[in-house]
Order: C-alpha cells, then sequence, then structure tokens
C-alpha cells in the first residue's frame, strides 16, 4: 500500500514539475498544493484533514508567479510531497508551509538542473532539425527532456514517501511548542512574499489607486474576492475609458 | 504582399486540421523542454512541425530549413501567447506560397511579440484568473468541500483551452491580414493597462485577508490591560499585514531575490515569534 501511495505521489509530482501537457500543469501546478490535499486525503481515507492541509498550505503561495528564473519554490514538490509528509506526520495544517518550503527550496534545484542540462537535447534536435528529421526533433522534446526530471523529480518524491514518513512523524513529535509557534508565524508571513511578487509584476504608477481601492473595501467593507473582481472589471474600463488619448470624441 | 498573386501553381493552404494540430502541439508540448538557453524555442518548432508537413510535404530541404528557423530563442506566456504561432503559421502560408517574407520577418515578429504578449498574459493569467479561482478553490476546500481543487482544476483548463485556441486562431487569421504591426503597437498597452487595474484591485483585498499576522503584545497601565492588537485595528484593519506586504515588496524593488526574502522571512518569523512581538 504505501509502494503504492509513493508511486502515485511521485509520478504526480514528476508529471506536474515537467511532463504533463502544459494546459493541465497550468492548474496543477499553481495549485499544487490544494490538488494534493485532495488526493492525499483520499489516499489517506481522511478528507477533511486533507483538505484543510492543502488549503492551509496553498495559502502561502497563493501569490507566486512564475516569471523568467526567480521562483522562490518549486511548487510540485512542495505540493504534493508537501501535503504528503504534513499529513503522514499527523501534523497540525499550519505547520505544512514549514514543511512545504523547504521541499519547494530543494525543487527549485531540481528545476535548474533540467533547465541547466536541457539544451543538450536542443542540441541534438538542432541536428535533427537539420537533417529533416522531424520525428527526431519530436523525440528530443518529448522524451530525451524528461531525463533529468525522472532522475531529480521522482526519484525523491518516491523515496520520502517510502520512507520518510516515520522519521519526520517523530521529529515532530519531540519539537516543542515554541518551535511549533514559530513554524505558524513564518507560515503566516509567507504569503506577504508571494502577494508582493505578483505587485512587482503588475505595478505600474498608473494603477496604484486600485491598490488602495481593493485594500479598502476589503479590510473595512469586508467584501469578498468576487465582488472585488467584479468591481475590478468596472474600474478596468472606466480607466481605460478616462486614460484613451484624445480624439476618439467619447468623454 | 498581401495579394496573393503568386499563386499560379496550386496553392497550399492550411486547413483547419493542420491548425488545431500546430495549437495542440503548443499548448501541450511548448514548455516540456523549458531550457536556460533557448528557454520554449524547441516547443515553438514542435508546434511548427505539422505546419511544415503540410506545406512542404514532398520537400525535405524546406521542412529542414523551416524547423532550424524555429529553434531559436523563445520565450512568453503560454495561454495568450497561443497568438504568435498563430500568426507565424499564417506567415509560413505566404511564404510557402511564394510570397515575399523574409526569414528576418518571421523571426522579428516573435521577438517583438513574445515580450508584450507575455506581459499580458502573465499578468491576466497568474495575477487575476490563478488568484480568483485559488481563492474560490481555497475558501471551499477550509470548509471540507471537495469540490475546491475540483473546481479550480476544471475552471482554470477550461480557461487556458478556451483562451489558448482562441488566441491561435486569431493570431493565424491577423497574420494572414498582416495587421501584425497594430498588436506591438498600442493595443497590447491598453489591455495591459485595463487588466493591471482589476489586478492591482484584487491584489488589494488579498493583502487585506490573506497575511495573517497579528501581535499578542499587551501592556498595563495601572489596573487596565491594553491589548496592542485593539490599537493598531483602531487605527486602521490589517495595518500589521499591509506594513508587511510593503517591507516585502521594497526588499524586491531593491532587486532582493525571492530565494533570499523567503529566507530573511524564516529568520524574522523565528526571532519575533521567540520574543513574543508577532504571532
Amino acid at each position: 500500500m504505501q509502494v503504492l501511495h509513493a508511486l502515485i505521489i511521485a509520478l504526480l509530482t514528476w508529471l506536474v514539475a515537467t511532463a504533463c501537457p502544459m494546459r493541465l500543469r497550468w492548474s496543477m501546478y499553481f495549485g499544487a498544493p490544494l490538488v494534493s490535499g485532495l488526493i492525499n486525503g483520499l489516499l489517506l481515507g481522511d478528507l477533511s484533514y486533507g483538505l484543510q492541509c492543502g488549503a492551509t498550505v496553498m495559502m502561502a503561495y497563493i501569490g507566486l508567479v512564475a516569471i523568467g528564473g526567480s521562483l522562490p519554490s518549486d511548487l510540485s514538490l512542495a505540493g504534493y510531497l508537501g501535503v504528503y509528509m504534513t499529513m503522514a506526520a499527523h501534523a497540525d495544517p499550519s505547520v505544512g508551509i514549514t514543511i512545504a518550503v523547504p521541499l519547494g527550496f530543494l525543487g527549485i534545484l531540481c528545476s535548474n538542473a533540467k533547465m541547466a542540462l536541457n539544451p543538450i537535447w536542443v542540441h541534438r534536435a538542432d541536428r535533427y532539425a537539420a537533417e529533416g528529421n522531424d520525428r527526431g526533433v519530436v523525440a528530443m522534446n518529448l522524451f530525451a527532456s524528461q531525463i533529468v526530471p525522472f532522475i531529480t523529480y521522482f526519484i525523491p518524491a518516491f523515496l520520502c514517501v517510502l520512507f520518510g514518513a516515520p522519521f519526520l512523524e517523530m521529529l515532530l513529535g519531540v519539537v516543542p511548542q515554541q518551535v511549533i509557534s514559530i513554524l505558524k508565524l513564518i507560515g503566516a508571513m509567507v504569503p506577504a512574499l508571494g502577494l508582493a511578487m505578483l505587485m512587482n509584476m503588475m505595478n505600474k504608477r498608473s494603477t496604484i489607486p486600485f491598490f488602495l481601492i481593493g485594500f479598502v473595501l476589503a479590510a473595512y467593507l469586508k467584501l469578498d474576492i468576487i465582488a472585488l473582481a467584479i468591481l475590478g472589471v468596472a474600474y478596468g474600463i472606466l480607466h481605460l475609458l478616462y486614460t484613451r488619448k484624445r480624439g476618439e470624441g467619447n468623454v | 504582399m498581401s495579394e496573393p498573386t503568386t499563386a499560379v501553381e496550386t496553392r497550399v493552404t492550411l486547413d483547419k486540421k493542420t491548425l488545431r494540430k500546430s495549437w495542440w502541439n503548443w499548448t501541450c508540448w511548448g514548455q516540456i523542454c523549458y531550457n536556460f538557453e533557448r528557454m520554449m524555442g524547441q516547443g515553438f518548432c514542435h508546434s511548427m512541425i505539422p505546419i511544415f508537413k503540410k506545406l512542404y510535404p514532398n520537400d525535405k530541404e524546406k521542412r529542414a530549413q523551416g524547423m532550424t528557423r524555429h529553434l531559436t530563442y523563445y520565450n512568453t506566456e503560454n495561454t495568450w501567447g497561443c497568438l504568435i504561432p498563430g500568426i507565424v503559421a499564417a506567415m509560413e502560408e505566404e511564404k510557402a506560397n511564394g510570397a515575399d517574407v523574409e526569414d528576418e520577418a518571421i523571426s522579428n515578429i516573435k521577438t517583438a511579440l513574445m515580450g508584450p504578449i507575455a506581459g499580458v498574459g502573465d499578468a491576466v493569467t497568474q495575477g487575476i484568473v490563478k488568484v480568483l479561482l485559488l481563492t474560490i478553490g481555497i475558501d471551499l476546500a477550509m470548509k471540507g468541500n471537495a469540490l475546491g481543487p475540483i473546481f479550480y482544476v476544471l475552471g482554470f483548463s477550461a480557461y487556458a483551452l478556451l483562451v489558448g485556441y482562441t488566441c491561435y486562431m486569431t493570431g493565424y487569421k491577423l497574420g494572414k491580414n498582416a495587421v501584425v504591426k497594430i498588436l506591438s503597437g498600442g493595443l497590447i498597452q491598453e489591455i495591459t493597462e485595463g487588466f493591471g487595474a482589476m489586478g492591482m484591485m484584487v491584489l488589494g483585498g488579498l493583502v487585506a485577508t490573506k497575511i495573517g499576522v497579528s501581535t499578542p503584545l499587551s501592556f498595563a497601565l495601572g489596573e487596565k490591560v491594553t491589548e496592542v492588537q485593539a490599537l493598531l485595528d483602531q487605527i486602521m484593519p490589517a495595518l500589521l499585514p499591509l506594513a508587511l506586504f510593503f517591507g516585502v515588496y521594497a526588499l524586491l524593488r531593491k532587486g532582493i531575490t525571492p530565494m533570499k526574502v523567503m529566507l530573511l522571512i524564516f529568520i524574522a518569523g523565528t526571532v519575533f515569534s521567540l520574543l513574543g512581538i508577532l504571532a
């Protein structure tokens, strides 16, 4: 049973990190902890605990954006393996984030190894392309590209699930309350990073007022996110209408 | 260039099936061999292979040139980025039919558009759609509802497929009409601006609600014990989260990498928790 579980988690970690179709990867990767909560909840037979763990870890990564190569955390390992380890150690959901984050750090190494070594296959593809061999190019893209990720994602995840959980449970069993509350605080602070990255990506001087409006609506008036999004559409349209260059006669 | 007067011989046109195959390859495998040297270059080439097979069924040399042409550095956002292979497919079709389309023209279009489109795509996909769907998913999951993750995955995938397909086919039409230049001009700027306003509003709301930092500090003045958090709430709700957010933001603006900021948060969290200043 444990082997089966290890296989499922290792496969997911690897597929979502690199191998499955991109359109599916989008959701499975950026929502890894959330999805992992559901899957591990089902596998371990405690759905509501799983969903709680998943949602709590997910919260920390909600604003995480992948632009260029500056991801602070690899969501595939952090999500699929991290949530599993949390649950297997019977830890409080709020501790999950501090288990997930170090795994996410390691995942960045895996991801960088892939990014650094994959040019090997691209150079091969260059050769196949020059020969007009389209099958060769496709094989490089689909299969050769998976050699490094299989080693860096699948194998570690498999071993961790197979052997790691009892060890982690023992470790968490002896840590003092003080450490738990430190971990909880860190978990509460980490979302600031993701959201700040989002701001860094979208920020333009002209849209800062909308940040303030959104903050006030949520902090003072307790509007939920859907209400904010609908208002956001309205403000976006108004913003365009009022900033459009003159000479269109619709003011 | 716009008049297909050169089509004296039999003209090869790309049918829907070929275009769909090309889109499918891009939307599935565009990033599978992501690497530091050419980023999504090989994925882009993969998406063009069905096009070349259709355009040059009996000319291996032309197919080889085409594939080599598209194995260059390329990086954009995957969903809205479907626009570009669509445009390029149309240009390749013109080229195959004898129109005067230089190799450089094709490369230039790719290079000119990949940045701006990634800008719009990242802001919309990662900044708005992802954040909204995740928020709903998290809220449902917190209440123990398994539909949370399912709703999120289905919603996001539907978005990626619909927007991606529409963008590819729109790109193909645009490429045929040679109005591509407009895109790199004002239109993209406007779209970015409008979505930017919406995204920033959602972001403001998230800062107010998703950073769960508060202070357990309290002090006694004579008989009366005053909770510092209650005091802060009177000044402004979510003051500490806002301060933390801008602190982190300032670090990022200074060019400190997210990785280091994460480490800093670990250190700061430990110190503040031990001192009993934050919880």
